[in-house]
């Protein structure tokens, strides 16, 4: 078995916890987020004969751009930057999220999550400022908290990613 | 010369083996000697025998003193022997045993005893005392399992879950937790432990060696033991000792040495830890309390088992010599036949009772019939009995005062007196009577028919009197009529008890003198004044007919009568079988 720690970033109420909320096993309540500022879930994911097991750190989403807790952020084997495509400016956060994580931890495997896909037309974040950032190379996911799309491709794809590049 | 070439050169040579040999005694006979005496020890196998066996005692303790090469060599074969001689002849060895057995079995049932009364004595202090109930109401309130919180109160401390974290990752790399525990999944926990412990040093501003060491929590503590890779948390029940924390260090610190190199390159992958369990196991220490008391509570509870034990079944005793005294009384009464009676739990009876007979409360007796709460299954049936054919011979033909019926084998005798009515009605019903053949009434005397008679008689022979051509009743005759009376009124109720229609005819008389014509009015009217006292004083008018013959004719038995004879009243009863058919009659 191969487990993994998987940390959820992003800002206040881009839907961090309800996009993983029905795909994981969870057993703390919401108010670790406001308390200790991270909340745990776990996900097992069959890939072939390989068991991945993602220990899910769920970082509370602060709203200004203020400083990520770098200490939860150690060991991570990658993280996912989680984003409200309804409110432009959590695109910005997010960015800057991963500046400071590539610039305390390292470069790591991440991925863009834009959540809320099933609110599309009122979406702030552009297709075109989307397009730029696939150009960059930036792995994109579009999911969806209320009907579920998305989300299992999302973890499997970190689990598989993970797995691949272990292989190589 | 060298030897060699000496003996090169005696061997052929015949006459020089005589001095080779001096020779050679003279250089080494003392030598040769003992060489001789060592050959003949080695080469004899009795020689051999007795030398070696006289330090193989010896041989023996100092090998065995070396390693266990004896004791691996011999056990297969003292193995072997004792099988073969148990096969060929048991009795030795069972002789041999004999005195070590007995005691030891003993020892060992004492010591099962032993266990069994402490593990009563704890169920019946935990089932009984006081403080079992607090627990058992602690662990109702607080939603625990009866058996945690006893747990929790009899130990000094538990170690309930080890949890062995990589520092880094927080990820989880072994887990392992006591019998009962209540465990919350352990990845989450490993995670959440690692997080809290790093919100702590952030917040805190200590470093992660320095971090938390300790979280404590009423009852529970988590017991934190941090190395350079990983970190082994110990959650704890009650008070850790001193020697957890040492014991939880060395163990860490033995898994940073054998899983070194798995420990700096881990990546996720658990496969070195797989057999990480082993190493925490021993780590999943617990301390009773002292319990030394005497089992007194079990033998209090054991005395007070056996004394109900005895009290119940001398109770069970008596109560089922009680049931089968009641049975007993069922069988025997007239009428009744148990077919099945039951006391396991219920008490029941089921059988067939007669009718008539007894009431099965009242033969039983109404308390022991409170006291066995009998369920009664009670099928009707005709008892063949005599007493319950003589009580239903009586139940059918009822049977007036003054007759007795007593039964005859099937033959019922009826005696004493009764009126004819009863007795024609019992002799059509006696014999339909189940159980009863023939009916015997020749001890019955019909009374009511003699009454008639004596009525019939007396009537017949009543006789009034009157003045010459007068219908007047005289004061003279008023004391016949009035006893005239009862009579008519016996003869009427004897009549109808028997079925009978009687009529009384008043038969008026005059004496010659006078015309005929008149002497018949005359008669007539002197019966009409005898109906007419009768009937005015309580006379059935039914009965009577009243009618004037005029003179009597000079000629039969009352030719010669006095005149004054002639001027009479007289009464004359016929009868005739009335019409069962008619109720009036």
């Amino acid at each position: 078995m191969i487990q993994l720690k998987l940390c959820m970033v992003g800002a206040f109420a881009v839907g961090k916890s309800s996009l993983v909320q029905r795909y994981v096993q969870s057993m703390f309540s919401e108010k670790y987020h406001t308390t200790v500022g991270v909340k745990i879930d776990k996900k097992d994911i069959a890939l072939g004969a390989t068991s991945v097991r993602l220990v899910i750190w769920d970082l509370a989403g602060e709203d200004h751009f203020s400083a990520l807790r770098p200490t939860f952020m150690r060991g991570a084997a990658g993280y996912l930057l989680v984003v409200d495509g309804t409110r432009g400016h959590t695109l910005d956060a997010a960015l800057d999220l991963n500046r400071q994580i590539e610039a305390s931890q390292g470069p790591l495997p991440f991925a863009l999550v834009l959540n809320k896909e099933d609110l599309l037309d009122q979406w702030e974040v552009t297709a075109s400022r989307i397009e730029a950032l696939e150009r960059r190379g930036m792995k994109l996911f579009r999911c969806s908290a209320k009907n579920g799309a998305g989300v299992q491709a999302m973890f499997e794809y970190f689990a598989s990613a993970n797995l691949e590049a272990r292989a190589s | 010369m060298s030897l060699a070439d000496a003996r090169v050169k005696s061997d052929p040579d015949d006459e020089t083996t005589g001095e080779w040999q001096r020779l050679r005694s003279l250089l080494v006979g003392a030598e040769q000697a003992s060489l001789n005496a060592l050959a003949a020890k080695v080469g004899n196998r009795d020689n051999l025998a007795r030398s070696v066996a006289s330090v193989l005692a010896e041989a023996t303790a100092i090998r065995a003193r070396q390693d266990d090469g004896i004791t691996r060599a011999l056990a297969p074969i003292i193995n072997e022997g004792l099988q073969q001689s148990v096969r060929e002849n048991p009795q030795p060895v069972v002789d041999a045993l004999y005195p070590i057995m007995g005691p030891a079995i003993r020892r060992s049932i004492a010591e099962a005893l032993a266990d069994m009364m402490q593990a009563f004595n704890r169920a019946v202090e935990q089932s009984l005392s006081p403080r079992a109930l607090k627990w058992r109401l602690d662990a109702w309130r607080t939603g625990q399992p009866y058996a945690q919180v006893v747990l929790l109160n009899t130990l000094v401390y538990r170690v309930e879950q080890l949890f062995l974290i990589h520092r880094e990752t927080g990820l989880l790399l072994g887990h392992v937790q006591a019998e009962n525990a209540l465990v919350q999944d352990p990845d989450m926990v490993s995670g959440m432990l690692t997080a809290i412990r790093d919100f702590v040093g952030d917040s805190f501003h200590v470093s992660q060696e320095d971090g938390v060491e300790t979280i404590r929590l009423g009852e529970l503590s988590v017991q934190v033991r941090v190395g350079p890779k990983a970190v082994l948390a110990a959650v704890v029940r009650g008070n850790a000792p001193q020697s957890l924390r040492t014991r939880l260090s060395e163990t860490l610190e033995r898994i940073h040495h054998s899983h070194a190199v798995a420990l700096s390159r881990f990546d996720g992958d658990m496969a070195p830890f797989a057999n990480i369990t082993s190493d925490l196991e021993p780590c999943l220490l617990a301390q009773a309390r002292e319990l030394t008391r005497k089992p007194w509570r079990a033998y209090a509870a054991i005395a007070l088992l056996v004394a109900g034990s005895a009290a119940w079944l001398i109770e069970r005793h008596e109560s089922a010599a009680q049931w089968s005294a009641i049975l007993t009384q069922l069988e025997h009464e007239p009428g009744f036949v148990v077919v099945e009676s039951g006391s396991d739990g219920a008490h029941i009876v089921r059988g067939l009772r007669d009718p008539l007979a007894r009431d099965p409360i009242s033969v039983i007796g109404a308390e022991r019939a409170r006291a066995f709460d009998i369920g009664w299954d009670l099928k009707p049936y005709l008892s063949m009995e005599p007493q319950l054919v003589l009580e239903r011979a009586r139940a059918n033909l009822k049977p007036p005062d003054g007759v007795t019926l007593r039964l005859d084998g099937s033959t019922l005798r009826a005696a004493g007196i009764a009126p004819e009515a009863w007795l024609r009605e019992a002799r059509r019903r006696a014999p339909l009577i189940t159980g009863i053949t023939t009916f015997d009434d020749r001890g019955i005397e019909v009374r009511d028919r003699e009454a008639l008679d004596r009525a019939r008689q007396a009537l017949n022979e009543a006789t009034l009197y009157f003045e010459p051509a007068s219908d007047a009743l005289a004061d003279s005759q008023l004391a016949t009529l009035d006893a005239v009376v009862p009579n008519l009124i016996v003869l009427r109720d004897a009549a109808a008890a028997a079925h009978m229609a009687y009529s009384v005819n008043i038969v008026g008389r005059a004496d010659a003198p006078g015309s005929s014509e008149f002497n018949l009015r005359l008669s007539q009217s002197r019966a009409e004044a005898v109906r007419r006292y009768l009937l005015g004083h309580g006379a059935p008018a039914k009965l009577l007919h009243a009618r004037g013959i005029g003179a009597v004719d000079a000629v039969g038995p009352q030719a010669n009568e006095a005149d004054d004879a002639q001027r009479r009243v007289n009464f004359e009863v016929t009868a005739a079988p009335a019409d069962p058919a008619d109720p009036s009659s």
